[in-house]
């Protein structure tokens, strides 16, 4: 009796254990779902950028109806304060889609297939992936609809990776207490490394200095890179002392005169 | 033998949870959720005439980007001077417009989509956005008018 309670007890543990282990192996294909809407999985989808470099994303439909997928590659557009939004009116033509078009059930999810057809000369690409979900049928009104945008990221290979950065002049932006020094920055290189550094203003009406909030700048875009705030400052003239850095490296020292009128 | 081997494997698997500190975690897929909560329906006519019209769409968003952006977009044109407009019996003078919390309404026929809310990473964001059409003094809508909007989450870095 009490031989076969050890047995029987050794093999409730093992099969607790064997039991919590098979758990912690599941599939997690649930965890990306949270609550209803539409979702899109990963929000940046990053690879080496090589030709027929693939990815891929997973669209979940978890609204209580079917839903009309379109799915396209888009280039970014970069604002001067550094917003990007996917351009609607072009599709990158070096990503190709497994599948642009297809109709989701309540509850069902689908793979889309992202492979760069042709690496751009400057050796990455970086661009915006958009997931459009319409109700199949359409009414009288307003009707809404889903757009996910996330983001596909072509990295160059590390004997490719340029850093390079341009300064350009210092700008005054805003008014009041929200008034801030920028500068114009150019990304001459290849990837969207985060651009940061720090900043050194002395002038007639007192000094202040700080680091730059940091912010990915595509290649080959100027961006206004808010370097401090200057709100209170007396008016006169001052020059900035600005060092911009990327990837942890010091790439520009430049100083710039600037007046608050 | 064999009660004894099958005692110390039950008392090492036992004890073995019970005695090792175990950090509890998780990873979780970066990913963008965007739900419309509810289905929001109006401005199919204008009965009232001249006058300011409302319309108010729930929305509850998770995203793991650090910064992520809702904005509005016209679904069925993207261009032209339809954008933003509800079209039917005629197209209406003004752009819909649209708004988040307490900012001021943004027109929706502009050459960018307005930004309406930025977010770090959140999860089950609620979001109202309201939309707004304005009939002029002079304007007789006619007919019955529909537009797609395009609910838009984006991550807002490159």
């Amino acid at each position: 009796m009490f031989r076969s309670k050890l047995i029987l007890g050794a093999a409730l543990v093992a099969g607790v254990a064997a039991t919590q282990i098979a758990s912690a192996q599941a599939p997690t294909a649930t965890t990306a779902q949270s609550g209803g809407g539409l979702s899109v999985s990963p929000a940046i989808l990053e690879t080496t950028a090589r030709t027929g470099a693939t990815g891929s994303a997973t669209i979940t439909n978890s609204t209580n109806r079917k839903l009309k997928l379109t799915v396209r590659a888009r280039p970014w557009r970069q604002s001067k304060t550094g917003t990007v939004a996917a351009d609607r009116r072009r599709t990158l033509s070096t990503v190709r889609l497994s599948t642009r078009s297809f109709t989701l059930d309540p509850g069902a999810a689908r793979s889309v297939g992202v492979r760069l057809s042709r690496v751009p000369s400057r050796k990455s690409e970086y661009g915006a992936l958009e997931v459009v979900g319409k109700p199949t049928k359409k009414r009288k009104g307003i009707n809404v609809a889903y757009r996910l945008i996330s983001s596909m990221r072509f990295n160059p290979t590390s004997g490719a990776r340029k850093l390079r950065l341009g300064a350009g002049k210092a700008v005054v932006t805003g008014r009041g207490s929200s008034r801030a020094l920028a500068i114009k920055v150019r990304n001459r290189g290849n990837t969207i490394d985060e651009v940061g550094g720090s900043v050194d203003v002395s002038g007639s009406g007192g000094g202040r200095s700080g680091s730059i909030a940091k912010l990915r700048v595509l290649p080959g875009k100027v961006v206004n890179l808010r370097l401090i705030g200057i709100g209170g400052m007396k008016k006169g003239s001052y020059s900035a002392s600005v060092t911009l850095q990327q990837a942890g490296r010091n790439l520009v020292s430049v100083t710039r005169s600037f007046r608050i009128r | 033998m064999k009660v004894v081997l099958a005692a110390v494997a039950g008392l090492l698997l036992l004890a073995a949870p019970a005695a090792a500190q175990t950090d509890v975690g998780g990873s979780v897929d970066s990913m963008l959720s965007l739900e419309l909560v509810d289905d929001a329906a109006g401005f199919a006519s204008f009965p009232r005439g001249a006058g300011e019209y409302d319309l108010a769409i729930r929305a509850r968003i998770t995203s793991t980007a650090n910064r992520a952006f809702v904005s509005v977009a016209d679904g069925d044109v993207a261009s032209g001077n339809r954008v933003g407009r509800l079209a039917g019996g005629s197209v209406l003078d003004e752009p819909l417009e649209a708004r988040a919390g307490s900012n001021p309404f943004e027109p929706l026929d502009a050459a960018v989509d307005p930004i309406l809310a930025e977010f770090g990473p959140v999860a089950n964001e609620r979001v109202t956005i309201r939309l707004q059409q304005r009939i002029g003094a002079g304007e007789r809508p006619r007919g019955t008018y529909t537009k797609t909007l395009l609910i838009t989450l984006s991550a807002n870095a490159p």
